[in-house]
């Protein structure tokens, strides 16, 4: 990828950074609830401190939930980890970084971080950085809070529209030519027809979408 | 495996593929570099899609489709603050609605 993604907008962090944090933080309280009575407090509260993943915990928690084995859990943690790789590779050529400073930032690498990298000018290292840390510490505060028994009430509606509309936005943000209008609006309606006939698909579906549309479109 | 041992497995096996994403594979070159290079937008859209339609879950409340009609009015101004602002109102919108 190349340093010249042309942006409209250059926001302050934070101000991009809050609402997204918010909305992890209620998502960490729903899953602080619903990983409680099956992990118990102490293992639910340090599993968000060590992984920092809504979806490989959630999934993780679903499967155990439902009688999943050790080995389910791992084989469904294992291609949601894998989407790291093109995030990495999205992310790669915006930081300045040595090794050591990239593995600090890699304990930040989730979509939304990315996605608010990619909305800024590079470097890369202080929005992932600094919106990385508000979402880790949200989503840490939200599984506390979850664990502690707190109720959304309608406050959940709103997280849950949250991510994709973060997502809408990111996929307008990173358009910087018509063949990105057209690669993204056809890999997502691939993606919703994927979804629709092969609900398993889920993510890493949709990652496959995602990269063999904008291998072609290369061609196009 | 104990509970203790799959929370640490999950854990080694997220923030292993993030490290090893970000510090350890080399930037992308040649035909892989071109092909990152259009990824973000199609990516995002993917990942819209796929949290509106859930992977096991089901379809998103209505709320959320309204939400996300809001944020897509918003796209031509490739503004991600006033579209997360469209997209909340969206929300709002639809909650009160229900």
């Amino acid at each position: 990828m190349t340093a010249t993604t042309q942006q409209t907008d250059d926001p302050p962090v934070l101000a991009a950074a809050v609402p997204v944090a918010a909305a992890i933080g209620v998502m960490g309280v729903v899953y602080g609830a619903v990983a409680e009575p099956v992990l118990g407090p102490g293992l639910t509260v340090a599993s968000s401190v060590a992984a920092f993943s809504g979806a490989a915990q959630f999934a993780m928690v679903g499967l155990l939930a439902s009688g999943g084995s050790a080995a389910a859990v791992l084989a469904s943690v294992i291609p949601l980890a894998l989407r790291h790789v093109p995030l990495g590779a999205i992310l790669r050529p915006r930081l300045r970084s040595g090794r050591a400073g990239r593995a600090l930032v890699s304990l930040f690498l989730t979509d939304e971080t990315v996605g608010l990298a990619l909305a800024r000018q590079p470097p890369a290292e202080r929005t992932v950085v600094l919106s990385g840390a508000l979402a880790y510490a949200a989503w840490v505060a939200g599984t506390l809070a979850g664990v502690a028994g707190a109720s959304l009430g309608a406050i959940a509606v709103l997280a849950e529209a949250m991510f994709p509309v973060l997502f809408i936005g990111l996929a307008a943000v990173t358009t910087r030519r018509r063949r990105d209008a057209v690669l993204a609006a056809a890999a997502g309606t691939v993606t919703a027809a994927l979804l629709l006939v092969a609900p398993g698909a889920g993510v890493l579906g949709g990652l496959a979408v995602a990269i063999v549309v904008a291998a072609v479109g290369g061609r196009a | 495996m104990s509970l203790v041992g799959l929370v640490v497995a999950v854990s080694a096996i997220t923030v292993g593929s993030r490290a090893v994403s970000v510090a350890v594979l080399p930037p992308p070159r040649g035909t892989l570099a071109s092909i990152v290079d259009r990824l973000p937008a199609p990516l995002f859209a993917v990942l819209a899609a796929a949290t509106l339609l859930g992977s096991d879950q089901g379809s998103s409340p209505a709320p959320v489709w309204l939400a996300a009609g809001a944020a897509l009015l918003t796209v031509r101004r490739r503004s991600l603050l006033l579209t997360v602002a469209a997209g909340l109102a969206g929300a709002l919108a639809g909650r009160a609605l229900a």
